[in-house]
């Protein structure tokens, strides 16, 4: 009789509670102030990325190998590179040495490198930081998803994570992937007796004071990181930055080419020696030294590309200091799908630049 | 499943378990924002559970239990703008009303003992049979039982006290 009672007062107590779904805005709000605690420093200064994918062999890392397969059937069997189109994903990050290890770190540079399948080029583009985009949900590392700067996947999920993105975002599969971090990319430089380097724009260091003038010349580790760095005093700021991360890359290619390292494995070895403390390669188990020979002909013309965006709006149309992709951008994506970057190239010549 | 869709499943029915557990609406709200809040950040640990919902109402009992004690609850500091039109939680007897002797029940599980309480709810409102309920509450199948049974026979007697009390004033019809 009691338990009828209690029974009938729970049921009538039950009609008077709310909706819940109010809940959720303050829940979400609470979850990522405590994961941003947890996860957030911000990176301070600038990085950098290589696609030493294509140049430097060095081993894959279990972090590095949770990427999505380029097919469903990939397996355990290494990936066949012959007779299509490759894509590497390479992402630069800046750490400093006093963050500990479970200190998350964004993206400051990340750059798609897109080799066609007759192998006549690499196309190196650069995807701004500040674009905004969906990243995934991504159970693993407990992130549910959001629209934000594609800078923050990598804090979120890792390496796995902004692979995911970019492939969300433009439909490439990825080939492989390289993790470059720009403590000590100064020591892979100077292993290489310093790397030939053009500065396109006059730029200012706001670290060192230091200012590199226009002009083609060798650079030592330490200039080069500095340069690299530089964001805030130049006119086009983020985007600036990435051109010259990618030019950088560009210019270690063409090194890699002017010393015979792509013909030569005593020399890629000794590359593999100086870069692994710096760079993180999976090439998803192919052995890093056939895919370099496979790109042996690709490596010839480096073509930059500098994806096309505009400063996104709110629908109220204030700026939202992020950028969104433009159609140049959508047909790119498509290109990219289709193997037709050479001719987006082409009818798109103010996006591209060449080394 | 998803974290989305636990929530999409669950979220309404956890907050009707959270107001019954501690017969307060803004307490319960409270409890089910700060345990999901931890269900999000650990949703890979939520979801290899057993029975996510059982492990989750685990968690929202727990923080119930605590909340006195714990410090944890108190770092609540997000709560959504109070629906002014939403009914406040009987909470008090009114003994003005003629719905006083029905709510009587309600207002007797108040002075209970939150374990006692929460052993009644799990029983009368969500259902759940002896064993849920001890992986509940991480207690033994036999110390559910005498919970139950104990929390009965205080609510009888005091039920019965309350009647005759208001029987004596006429106020009862």
């Amino acid at each position: 009789m009691i338990e009828n009672e209690l029974r009938e007062a729970f049921a009538r107590q039950e009609q008077d509670v709310p909706d819940a779904s109010r809940l959720v805005p303050a829940i979400d709000a609470a979850a990522r102030r405590r994961r941003g605690r947890r996860t957030f420093l911000r990176s301070g200064a600038a990085a950098i990325a290589v696609a030493l994918v294509v140049a430097v062999p060095t081993v894959g890392r279990a972090w590095l190998t949770t990427m999505p397969a380029p097919t469903p059937s990939a397996g355990h069997t290494a990936p066949d590179y012959a007779g299509r189109a490759l894509n590497f994903l390479v992402a630069g990050v800046d750490r400093l040495p006093s963050w500990s290890a479970d200190t998350l770190t964004r993206t400051d540079a990340i750059i798609l490198a897109h080799v066609p399948a007759d192998r006549s080029a690499v196309y190196l583009i650069t995807i701004p930081r500040d674009l905004e985009v969906a990243i995934p949900a991504y159970p693993e590392a407990n992130f549910m998803g959001m629209r934000t700067k594609i800078n923050a996947a990598y804090a979120f999920g890792g390496f796995a994570l902004l692979a995911h993105t970019v492939k969300d975002l433009t439909g490439a599969d990825f080939d492989g992937g390289a993790i470059v971090e720009m403590q000590g990319l100064a020591k892979l430089v100077d292993g290489l007796g310093g790397v030939d380097f053009c500065v396109d724009q006059r730029t200012k260091s706001i670290h060192t004071g230091t200012v590199y003038d226009v002009g083609c010349r060798r650079f030592a580790g330490a200039e080069i990181k500095d340069y690299l760095r530089q964001r805030r005093d130049l006119p086009n700021a983020a985007q600036d930055r990435e051109r010259h991360n990618a030019q950088f890359v560009a210019a270690l290619i063409r090194h890699g080419i002017s010393a015979g390292t792509f013909t030569d494995l005593d020399k890629l070895r000794t590359l593999y020696e100086s870069a692994r403390s710096s760079v993180v390669v999976d090439t998803r188990g192919r052995s890093p030294v056939d895919l370099a020979w496979e790109l042996r002909d690709a490596v010839d013309t480096v073509v930059g590309i500098g994806m096309p965006t505009r400063l996104g709006t709110t629908r109220e149309g204030d700026p939202t200091g992020n950028l969104e992709p433009t159609e140049a951008a959508e047909q790119l994506f498509d290109a990219l799908r289709n193997d037709t970057v050479g001719e987006w190239v082409a009818t798109n010549p103010t996006a591209t630049w060449s080394s | 499943m998803t974290y989305d869709e636990f929530v999409a499943a669950r979220l309404q029915p956890l907050l009707r378990y959270a107001v019954m557990l501690s017969g307060d609406l803004h307490l319960a709200e409270d409890l089910v924002q700060e345990t999901m809040v931890r269900v999000q950040l650990k949703w890979r640990r939520v979801a290899a559970a057993d029975v996510p919902e059982i492990y989750v109402k685990r968690m929202l009992t727990n923080a119930y239990l605590d909340w006195r004690r714990g410090p944890w609850l108190r770092r609540v500091v997000l709560r959504p703008d109070h629906d002014e039109s939403a009914p406040a939680m009987a909470t008090t007897p009114d003994h003005a009303d003629a719905a006083v002797q029905r709510d009587e029940v309600w207002s007797l599980l108040a002075t209970l003992p939150r374990r006692q309480r929460a052993a009644l709810v799990l029983r009368f409102y969500e259902g759940l049979d002896d064993n849920e309920i001890a992986a509940v509450l991480d207690c033994a199948v036999g110390t559910v039982r005498s919970c139950i049974s104990r929390a009965l026979a205080t609510l009888r007697a005091r039920l019965s006290a309350a009647t005759t009390t208001l029987a004596m004033g006429g106020e009862h019809r």
